[in-house]
């Protein structure tokens, strides 16, 4: 246990340290999107400290914004993911039966469908764009989310506590979220900063295929598949976003108490 | 035993259904008339005529939907809005490129974890396993898209190994495919040997405290005795299922890597299908991913159960 707590102390600097990098963006006095003709492709020095993109654009600010960009969007999809997979979880596990059945064949058949995937098909229907990316990566969340919470739900409704709350005739709302929530807080938690991890992932993913955020926007994806026509002479540009991102996953994959992707399949597998 | 993969098929039978409905719903409800956006101006109503027949969209849509699912057996998938071309054709070059990617990077990943983890068990607490655990957390956190990036810059750019976007046809050259495929399916491994190796490790040492490993310990068997002859065995059973998930994820991450690699499989089509609103392409694609990750499971959940009769029950 305290392994796991030291971990998250680490992790929670990290992602500290990140969030500070792109506050730190707003008092970047380079504008996002200005180009220079007499900047391009120029390496980092002490004025551009990550050089310069292939439009003479200044990186480091595109990088803090970027990653900016990439945690909102996650921000908002693991909102949504979050709210509508809990509640689905909560009610799939709490009153069992037809409902219980139906939802759960849905889930499974999209839980069949990878979220990147299904994030792909939306953008397809819906256009490319910031809204779109963030819907679609929060649909494809619930899955997910609605499986881990409709099973803890399901432990806790045969405990002591819940039938008392049942017997004295508290609503059913407040006993699913008041009193149960409050109990499967750590899965929950868990829950989130691994959407979170796979969030920023797919968005990334998603911008670097072209149908993320438009330009002259740019998340982290976006940067990344800029620079994959300049390896040969500016790696820079490639590796200093990228190492950025890096940074950024392994805070979030510490926070989550070591419980990553691994632990949580695993946990799955073992019962 | 047949029971039980009696069972297994109706659940994949009904999902398949299920899913498949789905996909094809949602394209049926997408506003827009293919057809005109097709012929754009040049459209007179002979050949808007013309071209819903050649397409089938006059059919209703249940009998639509029928020949869409039969198009798993039959391959038939349509004719490509963009290409004029039939799906099936389109689809069945670029598979083949992406299953050796898959596979390649599938056997990387059991070639590389299984022993890792088991070497990783057995000497716990020594100094491989104390640079085990940062290495696996980093290598874990890295995207497979960057990985591709700088295994590009490191093997391609500065080793020059491969040439970076130089990919080969397997038509032309059949061992120049493979070994360009290696790149790619390294970056597309590296992630999943960390999850792997780790998921065995910590089996391994689960299961070596149980009761049986004591009494096998007890009997006289050395430590690569019981891990080998008893713990082995059981620690290894969701190492399997979390590889055959790694199966179907594999295609899944190869859309992205494909781009980095410049490889013209399955993803490329995808974003440019997407890109172009063709949708019987988008289609096809998305019912094949959904259909092979149902097989695979399918088939992890067969092994499990022949491995494990528990499961059977």
């Amino acid at each position: 246990m305290n392994k796991f707590l030291k971990q998250k102390k680490v992790g929670l600097i990290i992602v500290g340290v990140m969030i500070l990098f792109v506050i730190l963006g707003l008092v970047n006095p380079y504008p996002f999107d200005k180009m220079n003709n007499e900047l391009i492709l120029k390496g980092p020095s002490f004025a551009h400290l990550f050089g310069c993109d292939e439009f003479g654009r200044d990186l480091l600010k595109r990088t803090q914004m970027g990653m900016g960009i990439s945690v909102l969007i996650s921000f908002f999809s693991v909102a949504i993911g979050t709210i509508v997979g809990t509640t689905i979880g909560a009610l799939c596990g709490y009153f069992s039966g037809i409902l219980d059945d139906i939802l759960m064949s849905i889930i499974d058949v999209l839980f069949a469908i990878p979220s990147i995937l299904l994030a792909l098909v939306f953008v397809t229907l819906f256009g490319s764009g910031t809204v779109q990316v963030i819907m679609a990566l929060g649909i494809a969340i619930v899955p997910s989310f609605a499986k881990m919470m409709r099973a803890e739900f399901r432990k806790q409704r045969e405990l002591e506590y819940v039938k008392m709350a049942k017997l004295i005739g508290v609503p059913t709302i407040r006993i699913l979220f008041v009193h149960i929530l409050p109990n499967v807080l750590e899965t929950f938690v868990n829950c989130i900063f691994i959407a979170f991890n796979n969030c920023i992932l797919a968005e990334a993913g998603l911008s670097f295929l072209g149908v993320g955020v438009q330009p002259p926007v740019a998340s982290l994806g976006t940067l990344l598949s800029d620079a994959g026509g300049y390896l040969k002479s500016s790696a820079y540009l490639a590796i200093l976003p990228g190492i950025s991102m890096i940074i950024l996953l392994f805070g979030i994959g510490l926070l989550s108490s070591g419980e990553s992707f691994h632990n949580a399949y695993s946990k799955r597998f073992k019962n | 035993m047949g029971k039980y993969i009696f069972k297994k098929l109706i659940f994949l039978i009904i999902t398949l259904l299920v899913a498949s409905f789905v996909i094809f719903l949602i394209f049926e409800l997408v506003p827009g008339d293919p057809v005109l956006d097709k012929l754009g101006t040049r459209a007179t109503p002979e050949s808007i005529e013309a071209l819903t027949i050649k397409w089938g969209l006059d059919k209703p849509f249940m009998v639509r939907y029928f020949r869409f699912v039969t198009g798993i057996f039959t391959l038939d998938f349509g004719t490509s809005y963009t290409y004029g071309m039939s799906v099936s054709s389109l689809l069945a070059e670029k598979l083949i490129i992406n299953l050796f990617l898959s596979v390649l990077a599938i056997v990387i990943v059991t070639a590389v974890s299984i022993p890792l983890g088991i070497y990783v068990a057995k000497h716990s607490g020594g100094i491989v396993d104390k640079l085990f655990y940062p290495l696996n957390q980093v290598a874990m956190s890295v995207p497979p898209f960057i990985l591709g990036m700088f295994i590009t810059f490191i093997f391609g750019v500065i080793l020059h190994l491969f040439r970076p976007g130089g990919y080969v046809s397997y038509k032309n050259d059949f061992w120049g495919f493979i070994y360009f495929l290696i790149f790619p399916a390294i970056a597309l491994a590296i992630p999943k040997i960390a999850m792997c190796s780790r998921l065995l490790k910590s089996n391994i040492l689960d299961e070596s405290k149980k009761d049986y490993s004591l009494t096998a310990y007890a009997r006289g068997n050395n430590t690569s005795g019981l891990l080998y002859k008893h713990v082995l065995k059981n620690a290894i059973m969701p190492t399997i299922t979390f590889i055959g998930m790694i199966a179907a994820d594999m295609i899944v991450s190869g859309i992205v890597i494909e781009q980095v690699f410049s490889i013209p499989g399955l993803g490329q089509l995808l974003v440019s299908s997407i890109n172009t609103r063709d949708f019987p392409v988008v289609e096809a694609i998305v019912l094949m991913i959904a259909l092979l990750i149902m097989v695979i499971s399918f088939i992890t959940d067969i092994i499990h159960g022949y491995l494990d009769p528990r499961v059977r029950v």
